[in-house]
């Protein structure tokens, strides 16, 4: 895996960051959604990373002792949240039910904008790795004239 | 005043024959710089063409490797360029000589 | 001449390859369990042989979070910075050393 090739370990990087941001934009907005299509409150979305080797479309299918080390990341899964949700006591409300307790999602919106927040800065940073990367390559091309 | 010496012809066996393609001012052997400055250029020409396809087939060399390989072959055939121009140069010179 | 851009060439392979690895730590901050990698940048350069790829280490002296993973994304960025910039002026070197010896050739004309 050359220098090209690890411009595709950062997008990688930047497409797993953007999906978690993505979830946790979905949990936030809906840390008060109590009915959802499926029935019952809106349950907690979460992602699992893993790293993976990296193929890019230019190089070659195996891999190559340059690439020992080098990975990029993927989301292995998306899982929901399988607890139960928090019950509040509001009799009137119309998702309440015989006890009048309506069930809310398990979501912590401040635990969720710093995982957010964490998520962004992820996502920079590969995109300052891939401006980098280009740099080095731009030297490497001028090596050349 | 001692008695005349007699006359002795240089020792004309003793003259060897300059042989075509090492004339050798100085203890070179142009002939022998020529064809090792031709290989090296060969083989820099090689290793070139070997590095830009393993560059552009298998990923296995980064982009700064083969420019490096790239330069150093130019600059090899730069040196054999000056070496054969010096050699021809040379060569005339002698053939403009009157023997 | 030769010896010192074989030297400086090898300076660029290690340079390249740990720069490779600093962008599989950042895309790894967030994996479960991952363990930054680096090479022994000294050592692999102090060991003068060209062509076989260095040796990848775990990276020593890094705290572990509760998900396992020890990247350090404060150290990485800053390997980021300064690869590149080491980079930049290994090639330079070179680009250097290389009219060097082309202008000694064409003005032995």
């Amino acid at each position: 895996m050359s220098l090209f090739s690890t411009l595709s370990v950062s997008a990688s990087g930047m497409s797993a960051q953007r999906t978690r941001a993505e979830l946790l934009v979905e949990n936030l907005a809906n840390s008060e959604t109590t009915r959802t299509p499926e029935g019952g409150p809106y349950k907690r979305k979460d992602v699992v990373f893993s790293s993976e080797p990296q193929s890019s479309p230019f190089g070659a299918v195996f891999q190559t002792e340059m690439s020992a080390g080098v990975n990029g990341v993927a989301v292995s899964e998306i899982i929901e949240d399988p607890l139960p949700g928090n019950k509040r006591y509001i009799p009137g409300h119309p998702d309440a039910d015989k006890e009048g307790y309506v069930t809310f999602p398990r979501v912590d919106p401040s635990a969720d904008m710093v995982d957010l927040l964490g998520a962004s800065r992820g996502f920079e940073a590969n995109i300052a790795a891939i401006s980098a990367i280009k740099d080095m390559i731009s030297h490497s091309i001028d090596l050349l004239k | 005043m001692g008695p005349i010496q007699p006359i002795v012809a240089p020792a004309v066996d003793k003259i060897v024959p300059v042989s075509a393609g090492s004339f050798s001012p100085a203890g070179t052997d142009f002939g022998a710089l020529l064809s090792q400055a031709v290989g090296q250029v060969e083989n820099g020409q090689q290793q070139t063409s070997a590095a830009m396809d393993r560059f552009l087939s298998g990923e296995d060399t980064e982009v700064h490797q083969v420019a490096l390989v790239a330069q150093k072959a130019e600059m090899q055939f730069d040196l054999f360029m000056q070496v054969r121009n010096k050699v021809i140069a040379a060569y005339q010179e002698v053939m403009k000589m009157q023997l | 001449m030769e010896d010192i851009t074989d030297r400086l060439g090898r300076y660029l392979d290690l340079l390249s390859t740990r720069q490779k690895l600093v962008a599989s730590n950042i895309a790894n901050v967030d994996t479960p369990g991952y363990k930054a990698k680096d090479i022994d940048f000294q050592f692999e350069f102090l060991s003068l042989t060209t062509g076989s790829p260095p040796n990848v280490i775990e990276t020593p002296g890094l705290k572990a979070r509760s998900d396992g993973n020890n990247v350090d994304m404060d150290r990485e960025a800053r390997l980021l910075a300064e690869n590149a910039m080491r980079f930049n002026v290994a090639s330079n070197l070179i680009r250097a050393q290389v009219r060097v010896v082309k202008s000694a050739i064409s003005e032995g004309k």
